[in-house]
Order: structure tokens, then sequence, then C-alpha cells
């Protein structure tokens, strides 16, 4: 309980100290959003009243100080762009970008866990040699490099995946139970809504998990390499416990607990790559609405954008902070 | 009678870069069901490597099994599959290592880790082989054995967490416990009731007990027959009395003179002088010739392990010299 309310006091300083940096740097910027909805030949009296509208016409703190309290009371203001509350257009692109983020962490772990483990059992093999190429690979090539390829190659040539969007235009999409297609496809047991938005998330969602599996994959590695020293781990085979259980239980619930810590920093990671991978895929998340609403200089959307990935940011901290606590019987919260 | 295990020319390398080393070189040795058989030596002598290719532990690479027999229950354990071995490691031979702080898996608690052991040998409901751990660790004299099974290693001292180490291995009754320098980590006043608990523990089960140790003061108290290491090799053998009476190996008489005792009259101990060499630069010719107060030139080719005495006495020496050597006068004073 203490933990809990502490964790929260943190989180208040969290959301202050993100969103008055973000507020200062959004508005240092050269650009004028009243300039841009005004157009080129609007007559200063009506550039005066936007920028009224805005509140652009108040000092800089005044401002901050309107957003903060807006923020207490649960509104992120209206976006310039599209009109709408920052808060509805959020709640609107969130459900997509947490299937993708959810689908690449999927991928990154559970296939970046077991090739680690794999890679340090089977330490200076070829085996190994070929998972650390994957693993440098991952961490050294740019994201919208094998973004592109990957579509060149599964889309472009093959024909084999979707390149873009969450579902076929000709199959209408799941009534909204969860937001997250796939998952109320299978709820609704709507097959086609299924197979369809599953296809679309593969090419985005590996584009996404690559660079976090690598990491993934390489302290997973270090890890089991380290653990398989151990002398408790020749005391497991001397008590003829099979190789298979003593790497996945025995030693991988030691290695988890380094790699908890990867994992972590992976999620907000792959929060942060959305913006890139939705772009390259037109997915209609969090990602390419923000994107577009830098385009706009609109403040409000980067703002509430920003705020709900810090906010998800420190909640995925105190998770990772109980995981430990669940792995390593020496660590109490 | 024909004996439980029986290890001949046992041969150990290992390589590290472009080097290979022999640490364990063509070593024979027997144990009966229910001896003490110690194995004895100073550091780097071989005697560890040895006791894990008995089980097949030593890691490869770098290390490798490159000739011998083990026969164990009338199985050759060299020629059998990874899965054959690892349903005799635990069940039939059982290990006790020397750090018990290191030894035990600290993320899962003691009860996980003594069920698994019994398991992974015998199909056995959960709260059976509960109910068994907690019989073992009252066996092993840790009190309220219940609450014990679901303490975490960190929260057990050494001497605790060795009793639990003891009681993983004897859980399955195995036919034969190596136990690699089981009180070395431990407490002067520990130490004393661990070798105490695994003499109890064998008389019940009728386990024999290979102990590697470079303690003799522990070899005195436990064993009944010792073979002495030195350089990857034994260079002695005999049974325990006979071998402190009457050591036929300067090496073995270099360990004992080394060894504190209570009736000392001498000044000081007496070290033997210099450290056994690294397993890529053993001397041709009798490996501890260079330390060897009695060396001659016949030293320069390699002795062979022969009988001393009597065939039956059982006492085998690794020594040109054996026969000159002249008696020891504190030795022979000393164990009375």
């Amino acid at each position: 309980m203490k933990v809990l309310v502490s964790r929260l006091f943190f989180l208040v300083f969290v959301v202050l100290g993100v969103t008055f940096v973000t507020f200062i740097i959004s508005h240092l910027i050269p650009g004028d959003p009243a300039q841009m909805i005004a157009g080129q030949r609007a007559s200063p009296e009506v550039y005066a009243k936007i920028r009224a509208q805005l509140g652009l016409d108040r000092p800089i703190w005044a401002q901050y100080l309107l957003f903060l309290q807006g923020l207490l009371q649960g509104d992120l203001g209206t976006s310039i762009r599209t009109q709408q509350p920052v808060l509805d257009d959020l709640r609107h692109y969130f459900p997509a970008t947490l299937e993708l983020v959810l689908f690449a962490f999927l991928l990154a772990l559970f296939v970046g866990i077991p090739l680690g483990v794999y890679a340090a059992a089977r330490k200076d093999t070829v085996i190994d040699a070929l998972i650390r190429l994957l693993a440098v690979s991952g961490i050294s090539i740019p994201v919208f490099w094998y973004g592109l390829v990957l579509i060149l190659i599964f889309y472009g040539k093959l024909d084999l995946l979707p390149s873009g969007g969450r579902i076929d235009p000709s199959i209408s999409p799941p009534a909204t139970i969860t937001g997250l297609y796939v998952i109320d496809s299978l709820l609704e047991g709507n097959w086609a809504a299924f197979k369809s938005s599953l296809a679309h998330l593969v090419l985005p969602g590996i584009t996404l998990a690559f660079a976090q599996l690598a990491l993934i994959v390489k302290q997973t590695r270090a890890a089991m390499i380290e653990v398989l020293r151990q002398d408790y781990i020749r005391t497991a085979r001397s008590l003829g416990i099979p190789s298979r259980k003593i790497y996945f239980r025995y030693a991988l619930k030691n290695a988890l607990i380094p790699t908890t810590t990867v994992v972590g920093l992976a999620i907000g990671a792959l929060l942060a790559g959305a913006v890139v991978t939705e772009t390259i895929f037109s997915w209609p998340g969090m990602g390419k609405y923000v994107v577009e609403a830098i385009g706009y200089l609109d403040f409000p959307a980067i703002m509430g954008f920003t705020l709900i990935v810090s906010v998800g940011y420190v909640i995925l901290n105190f998770l990772v902070d109980w995981i430990y606590t669940l792995l390593d019987p020496q660590i109490r919260l | 009678m024909e004996p439980l295990l029986s290890v001949r020319n046992l041969t150990t390398m290992f390589t590290s870069g472009r080097r290979a080393a022999r640490a364990v070189d063509g070593v024979d040795l027997d144990i009966f069901s229910g001896e003490t058989l110690a194995l004895v030596g100073e550091s780097g002598s071989g005697k560890s490597v040895t006791s894990l290719s008995i089980l097949r532990l030593i890691p490869d690479p770098p290390g490798k099994i490159v000739a011998g027999e083990i026969r164990f229950e009338g199985r050759d354990l060299l020629s059998l599959s990874e899965r054959e071995m690892n349903r005799i490691r635990g069940r039939r031979i059982a290990m006790i290592f020397q750090e018990p702080m290191t030894a035990l898996n600290p993320v899962f608690t003691i009860g996980e880790q003594l069920v698994e052991a019994v398991r992974v040998h015998r199909s056995m409901r959960r709260s059976e082989a509960e109910r068994l751990a907690a019989t073992w660790l009252e066996r092993v004299g840790i009190g309220r054995p219940e609450a014990m099974l679901r303490a975490y290693p960190h929260q057990l001292s050494g001497g605790q967490r060795q009793r639990v180490m003891i009681a993983m291995a004897m859980i399955n009754e195995p036919a034969l416990l190596i136990a690699d320098e089981p009180t070395t980590a431990l407490d002067v006043t520990i130490q004393a009731q661990i070798l105490d608990l695994m003499r109890e523990l064998k008389r019940r089960t009728n386990t024999a007990l290979l102990l590697i140790t470079h303690d003799l003061g522990v070899v005195a108290e436990m064993a009944d027959r010792v073979a002495v290491m030195y350089a990857g090799q034994i260079v002695e053998e005999a049974p325990a009395e006979r071998l402190f009476d009457d050591p036929r190996h300067p090496y073995t008489r270099g360990l004992i003179r080394s060894m504190p005792r209570l009736d000392d009259d001498r000044p000081r101990l007496e070290p033997i002088p210099g450290t056994v060499p690294p397993a890529h630069a053993f001397p041709p010719g009798c490996r501890f010739a260079p330390r060897c107060p009695f060396r001659t030139e016949a030293c320069a080719a390699m002795p062979a392990l022969r009988p001393f005495g009597r065939p039956e006495d059982g006492h085998r020496v690794r020594c040109h010299l054996a026969e000159t050597l002249p008696v020891e006068p504190a030795a022979a004073a000393s164990n009375g």
C-alpha cells in the first residue's frame, strides 16, 4: 500500500515533468498553427481571432497552467487539426496502437527469449553464430529500411501479406469489444475478419518487434551463459535433471531477472517505435495520428500523445518492479 | 567380491586454445558397497576432475574424457546415452559439492528443489514427495522441516545449506555418494557435525562414499581406504590405517608431515616445497621428482603403480624407491 502511494506520487512528478518539457519544446518550434489554419491571405482580424480561440495570445506560462487545469478535469483540449477533443481522438486511435504494440511485444518476448536460451545452450556453434547475427542485424539496421524491404518482398514480390491498414477494406471490422480487431473478431466468431486482421499485423508487427527482439535475444543469451556457469546448474545436472528442463526452468528463471529490465525498456521503445512503423504501414494508430499532428503543429494532440505514452511507461515500470519480486525471492518492494 | 564402481585407465583432457592437458591421466579406482574411499591430494591434483568424470559432468568444451572405462553396477557409464546417464545421476550415484552457498538454486524454495530431485526419478505425487522431503530434512538434522520446505536458500546458514545438499543427494538412497570437499567451506564445529551426519546416513543406507578431500584429518576420521592423487595420477593407495602407519610414497609422507596435530613437538609444520605443476607442464618421468627430497637418476623414468608388500594388503605405490625409503619415525609414532 505504502509502495502504491509512493508510486502514484512519483507518477504525478513524471507527468508534470514530461508535460512541462514537451510543452516548452513544442512551443519553441518555429511555426504558427494559427497562421496555418487562417491561411496565407487571411486578414489580421481573422488571424487574431483564431489566435485568441487557440489561446495562443496569452503568455506561455498561462497557456501551460491552462493545460494543467484542463488535465485535472480530464480534458486534454481540442485538436487544432481534427477539431475533435484530443481525448476522443486518442481513444479512437489507441486500440490500433495497442494491438500492434502487444503483438510486437509478444513476438519479441516469445521468440526472443527461446532464441537467447538456445544460443546460450549451443554457445560457440553455428546455431549460436546465426542467432547472434540476427540479433546484431536487429540492433544495427534502421526500422524504416527493413520495414520497406519486408513490404517489397512479402507484398511486392510474393504478394503473400498486405502492406497497410488493419483489415481488408472489403471486410467490415468486428464490433468493438476490446478494440483489438484480432481479439474482437475471435470473440465474434468472425473467421474472415480474424484472418485478415492477423495477416495485416504480421509485417508491421515484425518490423516493430525486430529491434527489441534483438535486444532481448542478446540479453537472454548473455544472462543464460552467466547462469549456466553457476554451481547450482552443476547440482541440477548431478541430480539427473534433463538438459531441457535445466535450461528452460532452472537456468531461465535466474536469467530472466536481468532480462526483465530489458523487457521493460522494450515495451517503452515499442510504444515510441510505433510512430515510425505506423507511418510506414499506414497503420491507423496513435503514432500515425501524432505524426500528422506534428505536421500541423497541433499542440494539444502532441501533448496528449506524449502524456499517454509517458503514463503508460511509468505503469509498465511499476509492473517490471513487481515482476522482479516474482522472480527473485531476495527482492521485496 | 565385485566392486560397486570400478574405474580403469580414466583419462580426462582439457583443451585451451592449442594446448591440451591430461588433468586425469590413467586413473584406476575400485569402490565396494558400503565402504568409504578417500581421494586425497592438493588442489590441481585432479581429484575433482576424477569425481566429475565419473558422473560425466565435465563441461565439454573444454574438458573431455578421452579414454578409460567406468563400470558401475555392471554397465560402462562412458558408453551410456545422456538419457541413460540421467537415470543414474541422482538416483544411483549422487554428489555433494564443496560450496554450499552457491550449490542451491537461489530462486527456488528448498522444498521445490528437493521435490524435483525425487520426482525426476520416481513417479510420486507432489504431496508424497513433499512428505519424503520433510522426512529427509529431519534426518539431516534440520528443525521445523515443514517450514524449511518453503524457505529460500538465502534464508539458510552455510551449515544448513550443506545439510540440505546432503538430503537432496541422499533422498533417493543412491548406491554411491561422491562428496567433493563437503566440509571445506564450513566452520570447524559444523564440519564435525556434517561428517557425523554423513557417517550415520551411510550406515543407515549402506551407501558407498567417495570422499574427496585435501584434509587428512577428515580422511583419518572417515576413510576405510585412501587413494592419494598427484598431478593427475594415483601415486599411492592403501587401507587408511596402513597408509598413515607406513606411507611409502614421498608425496604421501609430505602430506602427512604437513598436517597439524595435537601431539606435535615439531617447532613448525613442514610444507612440501613447490606446487603441483599445471597439467600441460607435467614433467616427464616421475611427476613428483622435482619436489622430491629422495629423487635419484631412476626417477627420470615414469614409475608404475605397483603392489607393495603382500598383495592382500591392498597397498600400491607409484615410486621407484618405495622399498628403500627409510621408515618414517614421525609417521610411525603418530598413529597409535
